[in-house]
């Protein structure tokens, strides 16, 4: 009997510990990648998930960016797009220079900050982290993104010390028009590597 | 029929498990990033700018340097608490998230929506509806009102400085 009850007990354990740890993975919060049943929006590899900050967004998610994103903002506030490869579709990297084009977006003000693969800014030296509308203005613009600036006049985006990175695109306050159809008003910035260290990555 | 409730018994543990931790994951990472908070220094019922955001001072992922952060950490355990933000000109917003992460209520700090400051009440009691200010009912009494201001520059960020001890987070004595 008591040899019974152990074996009970040893599958409850054993069915826990698997029930935790498929949660803590399926909602990234061990593994890290995003979770599977989010609610992705992909344009020209900015990918934001819209179900941020929505009450209805699935536990999984509601799980992922209270790890990754806490404090973030609901999408009728603010959208966060995040792209980590070129235009050739490589991983973005120090060890290269880029060049960034894109448009003013439909929104009160938007960003693009540069952050390390574990999102947190890079320790560069130059306090080029990010760049804004305010200093973009309102029509097209283009920025380098490179490990060391080339002149005092540059506005740019450092890479210095950043390893693998990623760019967030914020859009704070996007018209309706955006979220109602952000394939066809969202801006998506162009990425072009211009050249590398050593040749390709 | 001892291995089916073996088998039924580990696929319950299973499920519920794996709920259960789903639904415990963001009030365990509210309740650290609350006790972090109040680690570094911030105390309750006041708001704290946070250091303009740099490599060495970011603590929150993915958090923007070009804004500047007001951080109140709030408990309604003993009554509600009157969250008012000094209105900016430029992109600004007063958000309150509750102790499971959610953001439960936004409210506009532009100065182009009027008035010289925003406010809400929080409250546990969902019967409590006072004339004078929009009222947020929260669940539990612990959680973050957090005050963005578009600062992207030094400049900005210390006339945001000036401004936010302004902003006020106090617990009503007389409701």
């Amino acid at each position: 009997m008591m040899k019974l009850v152990f074996k009970y007990i040893l599958f409850v354990g054993l069915g826990s510990a698997v029930g935790v740890l498929s949660a803590l993975w399926m909602s990234g919060l061990i593994g890290g990648q995003r979770p599977k049943l989010a609610a992705t929006v992909t344009s020209d590899n900015w990918t934001a998930d819209w179900a941020i900050g929505a009450k209805g967004a699935t536990p999984y998610m509601r799980a992922f960016v209270a790890r990754y994103g806490l404090l973030a903002l609901p999408k009728t506030e603010a959208v966060y797009f995040v792209r980590s490869v070129d235009d050739d579709g490589d991983q973005l990297t120090n060890k290269c220079i880029y060049r960034v084009n894109g448009k003013a977006q439909m929104a009160m003000w938007w960003s693009i900050t540069l952050y390390n693969d574990k999102g947190y800014l890079a320790a560069g030296f130059d306090n080029a982290y990010s760049i804004d509308q305010t200093t973009l203005g309102d029509g097209a613009w283009s920025v380098e993104v490179r490990p060391n600036r080339q002149n005092d006049k540059d506005v740019w985006l450092s890479s210095a010390n950043a390893g693998a990175f990623e760019l967030m695109l914020r859009v704070y306050k996007p018209a309706t028009a955006l979220l109602g159809a952000p394939e066809k008003n969202l801006n998506p910035p162009s990425i072009k590597r211009l050249s590398c260290e050593g040749g390709k990555p | 029929m001892k291995s089916i409730i073996g088998f039924f018994l580990f696929g319950l543990a299973l499920v519920v498990g794996h709920f259960f931790t789903l639904q415990m994951a963001p009030s365990v990472i509210m309740t650290k990033a609350i006790s972090a908070m109040g680690d570094r220094g911030i105390p309750v019922h006041k708001f704290v700018l946070s250091k303009r955001v740099t490599p060495e001072t970011q603590s929150i992922i993915r958090s923007s340097p070009d804004l500047a952060y007001s951080i109140c950490l709030f408990d309604l355990s003993n009554g509600p608490v009157l969250v008012r933000g000094t209105r900016w000109d430029g992109y600004a917003s007063l958000t309150i998230f509750d102790s499971v992460t959610d953001a439960v209520y936004i409210i506009s700090l532009d100065t182009t929506d009027g008035g010289s400051s925003g406010s809400v009440l929080l409250t546990t009691d969902s019967e409590l509806q006072p004339k004078d200010h929009p009222t947020a009912t929260l669940k539990k009494p612990k959680g973050i009102a957090l005050i963005r201001r578009l600062a992207p520059t030094p400049a900005l960020y210390e006339k945001a400085k000036a401004l936010s001890a302004s902003d006020s987070c106090d617990v009503l004595s007389n409701s």
